[in-house]
């Protein structure tokens, strides 16, 4: 008998009670053998695995590859619906099957894969000269993750007229959990409105956008941000006072309108709670 | 919360699987359903709408819970991550039954997102056994195993399905979840009959039945492969054949899967509602035959 490879001794060191070893090894190579193929259309049909007259048969085990690489193709789809829009069907298929190749899903739920595909675009030479790309699908993502994110109440956007005005450099903002950033370079916002059907809220610069995603109820929302207020919203996120925020942004930015910034940000639901620093 | 609910359990009566296309139309109309299957997988969010939606729809509705990402029949030890996800969503929602499948889907750290099959040996019972018994303590309830569709055949295999199942419950307590569409399938796609399959299978441990649509195609050889599609009415040889399990069964919760080209509402509780009359006609029929063999009918 020839030695089996370390690999697959790894695997059944833990079983093996009342079990031959030898049948084991059999097992654990017929399950390798069986996935080897499923994503990879040049491995030949697994030994043993047959069909009516005891021969293996390409269209029946090709019934698995198809199921498993068109439904991994469609959970990209339905993850990334405007990148799939942008580039069309077609394109977005073969795109995705490469992905799904290289960046297999390592657990069942398919709401949470596909968190390397904008990087994935990013780095694809055929893909180089639509930059913006990369940062719809970030934008996707993100959408995802906030949109399944915890549920949270935010705060009540005249909250600041509760805290004493003396005190109010010392508040601290405390953002609803589901929230996210997304910096690009490329107008998202109108890329979002003409691509996903919905309508992006706050300031539309020209370029730089950020946009604040978050789901202060059962609606995700979307906020184009100006640099200035984005930079004030990461340091409240952060966990900076109102009065740190304020100061580190003004040092950069000459016409930061703080009460602007606060009105936005408010205006957007994204914080759950304020405090006052003791 | 949980006192707003209706009873967990589930009626013997039909239902459908719970789509996000339906939801408004469910919660607006709250029409007359058996019961709401969900996948596991879809609910493993934090929050959101699709928790939203399922904790309105669970006021009113029994559910069951069916898992398709455990790959209880892989070669690799569960993903303990996961399994205590589907123990989340037991726990959330306190389902009537609960599903998985005799198939696998994770191998070597890869998920698949499809149902794959299993030699049936000495040696994939004993994991399957392992498995339904680190998943039934974990998650702390009897877990229904689910009989796969297949397209192949494995020459290793040395038990029979249905022995490969009566063993597992044997070894496990487990129950069954009877998928009759499943039967026809793997049956025709195999040669075999479908009718002996569902008069060998140890139907006294089914406690849950699914029904769903196939697409025909066929082999090389010219063979027909059928395809276990989920994307349109349940055929009628496999109605058919439903009528013959549920004699064997006696009335079951009875789940139509629709899973692609999803239809409307109306289309899809239709179908529900044929199993509505499957089970009912059995019933009349049971009474009918105990009357005339004069059995002592108690009052209601």
């Amino acid at each position: 008998m020839s030695q089996a490879p370390d690999s697959i001794k790894e695997k059944i060191a833990l079983k093996g009670f009342g079990v031959p070893l030898q049948d084991l090894q059999s097992n654990m190579q017929g399950f390798d053998m069986f996935s080897d193929g499923l994503m990879n259309p040049a491995v030949p049909v697994p030994d043993g695995v047959v069909g009516r007259d005891g021969h293996p048969s390409e269209k029946r085990y090709g019934v698995y590859r198809n199921n498993v690489m068109a439904s991994l193709i469609d959970a990209m789809a339905a993850n990334f619906p405007a990148v799939h829009d942008l580039v069309g069907r077609d394109y977005f298929r073969a795109l995705a099957a490469e992905f799904v190749r290289k960046h297999p899903p390592e657990q069942p739920v398919l709401s949470e894969f596909g968190g390397k595909f904008s990087e994935f675009i990013g780095a694809f030479p055929p893909l180089a000269d639509y930059p913006y790309l990369k940062d719809v699908a970030a934008l996707e993502w993100a959408w995802l993750r906030v949109y399944h994110g915890p549920n949270a109440t935010p705060v009540a956007p005249d909250v600041l007229s509760k805290i004493d005005p003396a005190k109010l450099g010392d508040a601290v903002f405390t953002p609803i959990p589901a929230h996210r950033l997304i910096y690009s370079r490329f107008p998202l916002s109108e890329i979002w409105k003409q691509n996903r059907s919905e309508d992006v809220g706050g300031v539309t610069p020209e370029a730089d956008q950020v946009i604040l995603i978050c789901r202060p109820d059962m609606d995700v929302t979307l906020t184009g941000l100006a640099q200035d207020v984005a930079a004030f919203a990461d340091l409240l996120f952060f966990g900076k006072t109102l009065g740190e925020a304020a100061e580190a942004v003004s040092s950069s930015y000459k016409f930061f309108d703080l009460s602007q910034a606060l009105g936005c940000l408010l205006s957007a639901r994204v914080f759950a709670s304020v405090d006052v620093k003791a | 919360m949980c006192a707003q609910r209706v009873n967990a359990k589930l009626p013997a009566r039909g239902g459908v699987g719970l789509k996000a296309d339906h939801y408004h139309r469910i919660l607006n109309d709250k029409p007359d359903m058996g019961f709401f299957e969900i996948h596991a997988e879809n609910y493993m969010g934090a929050g959101g709408p699709p928790h939203g939606y399922l904790e309105a729809i669970r006021r009113d509705y029994p559910i069951s819970l069916h898992g398709v990402g455990l790959s209880i029949g892989g070669a690799d030890p569960l993903n303990k991550e996961h399994l205590s996800r589907v123990k989340d969503v037991a726990d959330r929602y306190d389902p009537g039954l609960f599903s998985e499948h005799l198939a696998w889907s994770t191998h070597d750290t890869e998920y698949f997102n499809d149902l794959l099959p299993l030699p049936y040996t000495e040696v994939t019972l004993q994991q399957v056994v392992d498995h339904i018994d680190e998943v039934q303590t974990f998650v702390g309830r009897q877990m229904l195993l689910e009989n796969p569709s297949a397209y192949v055949i494995f020459k290793e295999s040395t038990y029979e399905e249905t022995e490969f199942l009566r063993e597992i419950v044997k070894r496990t307590g487990c129950g069954l979840l009877l998928d009759v569409n499943n039967v026809f399938v793997s049956a025709t796609n195999s040669g075999g009959s479908p009718e002996d399959y569902v008069d060998r299978f140890p139907v006294e441990h089914v406690q849950e039945i699914h029904l769903g649509g196939h697409a025909p195609e066929t082999d090389e050889l010219g063979y027909p492969l059928l395809i276990d599609a989920h994307d349109r009415k349940v055929a009628d040889p496999v109605w058919s054949l439903y009528a013959r399990t549920i004699d064997r069964t006696g009335p079951q919760p009875t789940l139509i899967e629709w899973d692609a080209n999803i239809p409307t509402w109306d289309i899809l509780a239709y179908e529900a509602e044929q199993a509505d009359v499957v089970i009912q006609s059995h019933i009349e029929a049971q009474a009918k035959a105990s009357e005339m063999r004069g059995d002592h009918v108690p009052s209601a």
